[in-house]
């Protein structure tokens, strides 16, 4: 009897979740897939919206595998990608410092505080038409608003990062004979990392909007202009896969920064 | 936080209370910014086609306020607003308390959920316009996918994260199940639910200038998109400032019910 009891504690010890067993598991996250992929495809058959508005999974698949093997995915994907790597790059640049600095430098902080805070609760996408009167409808004004969209969780996650700063530490280091210098490159920097890590996945996330929203303001290129021109075409197939494309984009980019931060920092991995 | 610098010398002026803040230099920041921008506004250096000084959309404000035109499109958007933004959180935070409690359906939910959270949702727009139509129904189907998710995985990530301990001194104290859900898990959680609803409510404005500026013929969105094809930059000014202006407002509001519900939690930086 104790025997027993012993083996079975051991076990519960052993396994993450020990009242849902591995089978379960997968029944339960493939269940729903299942569901939803059928009756996706009941919809589209039994035609309960117009084949000019809707398309089924495997016709969904299908036109994917087309537009990959002709190109014409490669080049969209290509475009948005484009797009949103400058804008981060960018935002990552300016954001980064200005950021730190913000949270190092108090007169710099207590004078644009307020701004930057009006700045970050505007729908900074809503500045795009302006952007488009002075920069055209090409790459450079799509990155642009990928970078102002996106400057702004950078620059706010790098100055919060400052700020939580232990004063312990700081006085620690200080105490120790530590210069400046010294300070920002062994207690701040490695403190600010996950922050920075934190942000840039979530200005990814919102790098993506803007991206979306500059496309189908007017283009030629890009996932957000595949799923409008074909949207007004009736392609519904190819809107799908413009979605789709997008909504990959997104889950990798969000699952792999979350990895990124995770291994940083795994006690403050952020869901925002 | 300590800074970085030695503490700093005593001042040698005495300034007047009102004067010791940040105030004056904030203000002296902005006058100097909108001098800037009337200077090179007035200078011609661009043409009018784009750029506007502070004086003209300040003008074009009174018309559009006094023509009627700017309520008409302030009342659509907050209506829309308001709708999907309301319908999103209300069912968002029950979803992500079901989620919380409830093992199996997490397990079941949790890879469609963030995978939905990790795409751009206004890419759906087309596909709603097509289903929906134009008009109210499409927009705030829009707006209720946008603020759902926020505040549903905050919600959700809320309910995770209680201290165990709590739960536990709350039953050997003979709490039933709806005593520990009232008492401890919804307090716990209401600063996570606030966070997801200042979340929700950007994507909700971005989503908001999406459903406007595309097959709309009112709200702020379409105000600052037609202002924009048609080169009335003023007008478009004057809308993107209002948008700005109305995001600010909503989360300073937001911020103010946090204080109020949840005053144990350590003031956001932002």
């Amino acid at each position: 009897m104790q025997a027993k009891a012993v083996r079975v504690l051991a076990r519960r010890r052993a396994r993450p979740c020990p009242e849902v067993s591995p089978v379960e598991r997968a029944l339960l996250i493939g269940a729903p897939l299942v569901v939803f992929l059928v009756g996706w495809e009941a919809i589209a058959r039994a035609q309960v919206v117009s084949t000019l508005f809707f398309a089924g999974p495997l016709d969904v698949v299908r036109t994917f595998s087309e537009l990959a093997a002709d190109g014409e995915l490669w080049y969209h994907l290509r475009a948005s990608v484009s797009e949103l790597v400058l804008g981060v790059a960018g935002a990552v640049v300016v954001g980064v410092p200005l950021g730190l600095a913000l949270g190092g430098v108090r007169p710099l902080e207590g004078v644009l505080a307020p701004y930057i805070a009006a700045a970050y609760a505007a729908p900074r996408v809503a500045f795009f038409p302006l952007i488009a009167l002075w920069f055209g409808t090409g790459l450079t004004s799509k990155a642009l608003l990928v970078f102002f969209t996106v400057l702004f969780p950078i620059l706010i996650n790098s100055w919060t990062a400052v700020k939580t700063v232990d004063p312990v530490l700081i006085r620690a280091a200080r105490s120790f004979g530590a210069s400046r210098l010294q300070l920002f490159t062994k207690i701040v920097l490695p403190h600010s990392l996950p922050f920075i890590v934190a942000g840039l996945r979530i200005g990814s996330g919102i790098g993506l909007l803007a991206v979306y929203v500059a496309e189908t303001y007017g283009g030629g290129a890009g996932l957000g202009y595949l799923i409008v021109s074909a949207g007004f075409a009736y392609q519904a197939a190819k809107v799908f896969v413009g979605v789709l494309g997008l909504a990959l984009l997104g889950i990798v980019l969000n699952q792999s920064l979350g990895y990124v931060e995770r291994r940083l920092a795994p006690w403050r991995a952020s869901l925002r | 936080m300590v800074s970085l610098r030695r503490p700093p010398a005593r001042a040698a002026v005495r300034l007047p209370p009102w004067a010791q803040g940040w105030l004056l230099p904030r203000l002296l920041l902005l006058g100097v910014l909108l001098a800037a921008w009337e200077l090179v506004a007035r200078s011609g250096w661009v043409s009018r086609l784009f750029l506007v000084g502070p004086g003209e959309v300040v003008l074009a404000f009174w018309k559009l306020a006094g023509s009627g035109r700017l309520w008409l499109d302030l009342q659509a958007s907050v209506l829309e607003l308001g709708l999907g933004f309301a319908l999103g959180v209300g069912t968002a935070i029950p979803a992500g308390l079901l989620l919380g409690t409830f093992r199996r359906l997490e397990i079941a939910l949790e890879p469609y959920l963030m995978g939905l959270y990790a795409t751009p949702r206004v890419a759906f727009y087309p596909m709603l316009i097509a289903w929906l139509g134009f008009g109210l129904s499409s927009q705030v189907a829009l707006l209720f996918l946008s603020t759902f998710f926020p505040v549903c995985i905050n919600t959700w990530s809320g309910v995770k994260t209680v201290d165990p301990v709590l739960i536990r001194a709350a039953r050997s104290f003979g709490a039933n199940q709806l005593q520990l859900f009232t008492k401890v898990v919804l307090p716990y959680t209401l600063p996570f639910i606030t966070a997801g609803i200042r979340v929700a409510l950007g994507r909700g404005l971005i989503a908001l200038y999406v459903v406007e500026a595309f097959g709309a013929n009112a709200g702020l969105g379409y105000l600052i998109a037609q202002a924009g094809t048609e080169y009335r930059v003023g007008d478009l000014f004057v809308g993107v400032l209002v948008l700005a202006g109305l995001g600010v407002l909503f989360d300073g509001a937001l911020r103010w019910a946090e204080r109020r519900l949840a005053p144990w939690r350590p003031e956001p930086p932002l």
